[in-house]
């Protein structure tokens, strides 16, 4: 027995009651997080203005609107285009294993609609060394486990995604689209130095460029399925603020009753004197983003500020809304690109054994460890 | 590999399973005599059966595209679905070549795993076939039904061109000489073997 189930199930139904009466609360809040947002659209210079001296230099992240806040777009019917996904999986270097070791996957998914491209699934495997991820910086040992091997897969992602998008626009218009944030957060850990951190920068910032310098037939787009973040939500506060009793609203909350089905929200920009953002240490590609409502789900949907041009948000709103539409409620090629990256525990597995078997050819011994022989063992 | 390449990917001396690197509409088609050029010897098997779906077992392909709409249409509409199927046939082995000496008989060991699978030859269809005594591997092998074996002796017979005839009739007595203690199954088969009025 793992889990005691009588035990547990006995405490539901209370947690299911305390979960409505804060449901309940959250409505009221909403409505006021609504009508605050019909204000800054009645008004949006002079409530941006209140909003800016509510929040800037505060360390709470806010949004401002690009156009006007309370705007629903429809979907445009996608035109011809490649739909370019990427997704990756890692393995995180087993601090037991005789042989520290990472692994990164990078699936991928081109698919072309009404344009002369060969489709394409597949993924691109890496492995290396610990300390290869460290490029001198052995304060990353010191950070936690997967950090490095993270970060590593963002920044791959992105590379692997430029690497893609450009043979793809010479058929044509192209999207480019990403599983969850356009930047890698982990960029700005405090867990690690900024030496240590550099080189993940650098190619960061190398990969934003070549995707930059493709231009306005690219358009690109990293799809956050239920977000969280609460940007909007925050501004809204600055407008109006909440009942002192209601649970924090996440953007989602405010815009799902707002958008209908395929719609989208106006585009928002990130705005932050939070020390450390990640967008301030990659100067020029800040962060632009808008809400996009499939079905029941609201998905934030992040763009570089640079990729935000009319021709290239309508492109990459058409193509995202006809993705989710050929996979119930998700894109597409995101699913095809995540089942080319992951890394099954039986893959793992295989991965860890492989290892193991090579390490013992080479007289290199894992090191006993009781509590990892006891876990395998599992005897009586 | 090409998309057209099929490969042995399981194989033992009496049948071998052959798959195409993704879907294909036009396999080789039930019956068909092909060949595995590789290994000690060429060996020679008829087509019993053929799949196509999913290459993961636990991704099932779902009914898509609007009424009326071609199957050829919603594969281009969602250019994902034909890198994620496969198509696979089953063989059975019905002879073998060995040192250019052609055997109506079992190899003396499986083709190898991952060699290319070609249609044989019409000349090579002949050579194995010749007398019918292709007929005895191939009875012999539960998967040849009576669908198959007939569509074996029509595409030989075609192979053969004007010497069809000949070796419809020569088939003929094999399969009655085979079959004499199930005259059912040779009528059936003898009937199928036909051609269409």
């Amino acid at each position: 027995m793992t889990l005691r189930m009588e035990a547990v199930a006995a405490e539901l139904p209370a947690l299911i009651a305390r979960h409505a009466e804060t449901r309940a609360a959250a409505g009221a809040a909403i409505e006021g997080a609504r009508a605050a947002l019909r204000g800054w659209s009645d008004d949006p210079v002079a409530a941006s203005a209140r909003i800016e001296r509510a929040l800037a230099g505060g360390a709470v992240p806010y949004a401002l609107a690009e156009d006007d806040p309370a705007a629903a777009f429809p979907a445009p019917a996608p035109g011809p285009v490649s739909v370019v996904g990427v997704d990756g999986s890692s393995i995180t270097p087993d601090r037991f294993a005789a042989v520290r070791c990472y692994a990164v996957n990078t699936g991928h998914a081109v698919l072309p609609y009404g344009v002369a491209l060969e489709p394409s699934l597949d993924a691109v495997a890496e492995v290396g060394l610990d300390r290869d991820l460290l490029e001198g910086a052995p304060d990353m040992r010191q950070a936690p486990r997967g950090l490095a091997t993270s970060l590593l897969r963002d920044v791959r992602e992105l590379e692997r995604g430029a690497e893609l998008a450009l043979p793809a626009l010479e058929a044509g218009d192209c999207v480019l689209l990403l599983d969850g944030t356009l930047l890698p957060w982990d960029l700005h850990t405090r867990q690690a130095s900024d030496e240590a951190l550099a080189p993940y920068r650098d190619r960061t910032l190398a990969a934003l460029e070549r995707l930059r310098a493709c231009g306005e037939r690219l358009s690109v787009g990293a799809y956050i399925s239920a977000s969280a973040a609460r940007e909007v939500a925050a501004s809204l506060g600055a407008l109006a603020p909440p009942p002192p009793d209601a649970p924090p609203l996440t953007d989602g909350d405010v815009f799902r009753g707002l958008l209908a089905p395929g719609e989208r929200s106006a585009i928002f920009r990130s705005r932050s004197s939070r020390p450390g953002r990640v967008e301030s240490l990659l100067p020029g590609h800040e962060v632009a983003f808008c809400y996009l409502r499939i079905g029941d789900d609201v998905a934030r949907v992040e763009l570089p500020a640079w990729a935000a041009s009319a021709a290239q948000v309508e492109r990459l709103h058409a193509a995202l809304a006809d993705q989710c539409e050929r996979c119930e409620g998700y894109p597409r090629v995101l699913q095809e690109a995540h089942e080319q990256a992951v890394i099954s525990a039986a893959d793992r597995r295989q991965f860890e054994l492989l290892l193991a078997r090579l390490a013992g050819d080479a007289d290199i011994r894992e090191r006993v460890n009781g509590k990892q022989q006891s876990k395998r063992r599992r005897t009586l | 590999m090409s998309d057209e390449t099929c490969r042995v990917v399981r194989a033992s001396v009496r049948a071998f399973d052959c798959a195409y690197a993704r879907y294909t509409s036009e396999p080789f088609a039930l019956g068909r005599m092909l060949a595995v050029r590789e290994g000690r010897c060429l060996t020679f098997g008829v087509v019993t059966g053929s799949e196509s779906g999913p290459d993961d077992p636990s991704r099932p392909l779902v009914p898509r595209g609007d009424a009326g709409q071609s199957a050829a249409a919603v594969m281009a509409d969602n250019p994902e679905i034909a890198l994620l199927l496969r198509t696979t046939l089953s063989v059975a082995i019905c002879g073998h070549i060995d040192r250019e000496v052609a055997r109506p008989a079992l190899p003396p060991m499986p083709p190898p795993l991952l060699a290319e699978v070609h249609a044989a030859s019409d000349e090579e269809q002949v050579r194995i076939a010749a007398g019918g005594r292709f007929l005895v591997p191939l009875l012999a092998n539960s998967a040849a039904d009576d669908a198959v074996v007939a569509a074996a002796i029509r595409d030989v017979a075609r192979a053969a061109g004007a010497d069809g005839r000949p070796f419809l009739v020569a088939a003929g007595k094999e399969l009655a000489r085979l079959l004499k203690a199930e005259p059912s199954r040779l009528t059936s088969i003898l009937r199928a073997v036909e051609p269409e009025p």
